[in-house]
């Protein structure tokens, strides 16, 4: 049966009418009435009662003729002499020549019947129309009756076989579609996961192996076929769950260094989230087994790292397995009869991993990949594995692989880092000085290194900047600045070690500014200091002298000494001068100052 | 120890066409014990000169990508059919290093180079398998002789007595990749003009 379309065949109306069917289904049609026969039938209808005589009177009239003309032709076969010859040419011998006669006269006789009907008919037309009736044939109602059921029945027999070659397409499409959706749900699950057939039932594969993982879980499931026909998966117990291992930051005060973003979701149940509750048991398991040699005391769900002195990481992991996820999911009112208990339980939900958690995870992969066999064969046609002349060189033949490091180690880095991170960007963010400002820039180069470089701005429209660059490790950040200056800072001392180095740039910065300003109209630079930070400057023509200072409030301080003379400094009020800021009215100091020649 | 010296090569072709090209990749990565990696060889074919022995061929194959590495001399004999459900041939293999002196060498055991093609794709490993998913160029061109369709072949080289073993390993990862690509045997004769 092709399950693509069903052959069915369309009858019409039958051209004849039914008289019977045999029991093997072939039909016996009704033959139609000729003309002649129909025609008689009318006739028959016909009532030919006042009209008799003029019948018999035609039909005697008629009747002679036909009898003279056999006699004339039988007198004439006898005179001529010739006749007998001509009789027995004519036709047969006398009994067949009879017979013969007789069936011509027959059917001249039946046309004539035929032609007087048609004439009578013609003649009641013509005079009196009134009195001429035509009935309709009247046909046996029983016989009629039966042929119209055994029409029907015959209809309904032939309906019902097509019915049932319909029927019979339907299920085997049904089939066939249960069939493509099961082989479609299979084909669609053997894309993501490996799928292997052991007897009757298919397994499948959760683990990293092939990833290079070496952990002792299986991780297999297995694969059933549901009563629609669909697969449905069967998990074991203890990966039937979702699970996440969540690396924190806390200080000695239990102070979390970022801030957590809250859980929204609700635990599912699905292979990818069993693979990934694999992964976390793999990923916490790592991290005891290094702690315990490491001498750390090491919980079933937490443990903590110390870091540095007021520093700990706190590897935690979260699971939610097997009976739990049903419990949670009554309680988010996901059953049908949620209970009064089960709303107030709350729905227990996992943390989404953040930074560092990922970094674990990418940490662990690694050393899955790590644990691969060698890359290749290149070219594609060598044989795979060592080549036979690394083989022969003996065990120099390879490079000497890095020390490996531990999973702990790594993480202790990228935790120690992400704390610098965090520090350096606070101490950036929590700029004190309105004049100058920072702008700064992220450069990120691994997990365990990153670089900032820091530019002082001005509030205006000059281009002078001043810059430096922090560089981030995992275990201090270094400012150097554009002077050469070198500052280190650990854990704990960034704000303490890098902000005074980068206020004293800043201060350096704005003597920049008043430098360029000063340089622009003319003035020379006699004498300058960084700490104090303080620069004096002279006129032009050398009548006027200029000392800027900043004091320890990071405010200017101007005094001006006319002709020369090194004892009279008088002080600027720059309070009373027009400007937005400080340097705005160094501005117009300079500019008031300088000679008009110079200008 | 000659039963040690892999001289037989096992080996089904097929094509995939380049919309699942990234499937038949997936699915290798799934069922092959390396995750792939990509290569671009370029393989040279010399024809032997010497009358009678004129159908012989050598081929010379070097690594682009990793070009340190030792090329590889390599004899392919006729394909067989011993088994009807895969393809063998006699296949010797001999790395050879640096790449300008092997060349030397061929040309003056009377070999004249005929051709070269370079293929760039994807190898994966299983076991003593090699599962290649590759396009040949020829050398200068930027699209490959068959752009729409990548090849793809399963093959395994070892010495004799594991020709059984192989032959298995072959037709399991040929039902394994059933539904993606058609490996089969293909008549290696040159299509008549």
């Amino acid at each position: 049966m092709n399950p693509a379309g069903v052959q069915i065949s369309a009858e019409c109306l039958p051209e004849y009418t039914v008289e019977r069917i045999n029991p093997d289904g072939s039909e016996v049609h009704e033959k139609p009435p000729t003309a002649s026969e129909a025609f008689c039938q009318l006739v028959s209808k016909i009532k030919f009662q006042q009209w008799d005589e003029d019948l018999e009177e035609f039909v005697s009239e008629v009747e002679p003729t036909i009898g003279s003309a056999d006699e004339q032709l039988d007198d004439s076969n006898l005179s001529t002499g010739g006749g007998q010859q001509q009789a027995a040419s004519l036709g047969p011998a006398n009994a067949e020549s009879a017979s013969y006669w007789q069936n011509i006269r027959l059917s001249i006789a039946a046309a004539l019947d035929e032609t007087t009907a048609l004439m009578d008919l013609l003649i009641a037309l013509r005079q009196r129309p009134q009195a001429l009736t035509l009935e309709p044939m009247q046909r046996d109602v029983e016989k009629y009756e039966q042929r119209i059921q055994l029409v029907v029945q015959g209809k309904k027999k032939c309906v019902q076989a097509a019915a049932e070659v319909l029927e019979k397409g339907r299920g085997s499409n049904q089939m066939l579609q249960q069939e493509v959706i099961g082989n479609f749900e299979l084909q669609q699950i053997a894309q993501c996961w490996k799928l292997r057939r052991v007897a009757n039932t298919i397994s499948g594969d959760l683990s990293l192996r092939s990833a290079g993982s070496r952990y002792p879980d299986s991780g297999g499931f297995e694969l059933r076929t549901a009563k629609d026909s669909s697969f449905e998966v069967l998990l074991p117990g203890h990966l039937y769950g979702q699970a996440c291992v969540q690396v924190t930051l806390r200080t000695s005060s239990g102070e979390s260094l970022f801030p957590q973003p809250a859980a929204t979701e609700l635990p599912r149940v699905s292979l990818c989230n069993s693979q990934r509750l694999l992964l976390a048991q793999e990923l916490y398991n790592t991290i005891c087994c290094e702690c315990v040699q490491a001498g750390i005391r090491a919980g079933p769900d937490a443990v903590e790292l110390p870091l540095a002195p007021g520093l700990c990481a706190n590897v935690s992991l979260y699971k939610v397995v097997g009976p739990e996820i049903q419990q949670q999911e009554q309680s988010a009112g996901m059953s049908s009869k949620p209970s009064s208990q089960q709303q107030q339980q709350q729905a227990q939900r996992l943390p989404r991993p953040n930074y560092l958690s990922n970094a674990l995870e990418c940490l662990l992969l690694k050393r899955h990949q790590q644990a691969r066999p060698e890359p290749g064969p290149f070219p594609s046609c060598a044989p795979a594995g060592l080549s036979e002349r690394r083989r022969e060189a003996g065990p120099f033949s390879r490079p000497v692989p890095e020390p490996e490091t531990g999973l702990l180690d790594r993480l202790a880095a990228i935790c120690r880092h992400s704390a610098l991170y965090r520090e350096v960007a606070n101490l950036l963010e929590a700029w004190p000085l309105a004049e100058p400002r920072l702008v700064w820039h992220w450069q990120t180069g691994s997990s365990t290194s990153a670089h900032v470089a820091v530019e002082f701005v001005r509030r205006s429209y000059d281009l002078l900047r001043s810059r430096a660059l922090i560089s981030i490790g995992d275990r201090k950040a270094v400012l150097l600045t554009t002077c050469g200056q070198r500052v280190a800072a650990r854990l704990g001392d960034v704000k303490r070690l890098l902000q005074p180095c980068l206020l004293r740039e800043a201060d350096r910065h704005l003597l920049l500014c008043v430098h360029s300003a000063s340089t622009s109209l003319g003035w020379h630079l006699l004498a300058n200091s960084s700490d104090p930070a303080a620069s004096l400057l002279r006129s032009p023509d050398g009548q006027c002298s200029l000392l800027v200072q900043l004091d320890s409030n990071r405010k200017f301080v101007v005094s001006v000494n006319r002709g020369g003379n090194g004892d009279k400094w008088r002080r600027v009020q720059l309070d009373r001068l027009a400007g937005a800021n400080a340097l705005e009215k160094l501005d117009h100091v300079l500019a008031a100052l300088t000679p008009l020649s110079n200008a | 120890q000659q039963q040690r010296v892999p001289n037989t090569e096992v080996y089904l072709q097929g094509s995939v066409l380049k919309p699942f090209t990234e499937f038949l990749l997936t699915r290798l990565r799934g069922i092959c014990d390396s995750p792939g990696d990509e290569f671009r060889d370029q393989e040279s074919v010399f024809t032997c000169a010497v009358p009678g022995l004129s159908g012989t061929r050598l081929r010379l194959r070097w690594s682009l990508l990793h070009p340190h590495l030792p090329a590889y001399l390599r004899y392919l004999g006729i394909p067989e059919s011993a088994d009807h459900r895969v393809m063998s041939r006699a296949a010797y293999e001999v790395p050879v290093f640096p790449l300008d002196a092997a060349r030397q060498l061929v040309e003056s055991m009377g070999f004249q180079h005929e051709f070269d093609f370079i293929a760039e794709g994807t190898v994966f490993r299983r076991g003593l398998l090699k599962i290649t998913v590759y396009r040949v160029y020829r050398p200068g061109a930027h699209a490959s002789l068959a752009p729409e369709s990548s090849l793809v072949e399963v093959s395994g080289l070892g010495p004799s007595s594991l020709t059984a073993g192989m032959v298995e390993s072959v037709l399991s990862v040929r039902d394994q990749l059933k539904s993606l690509v058609l490996l089969a045997k293909h008549d290696q004769k040159a299509p008549k003009a």
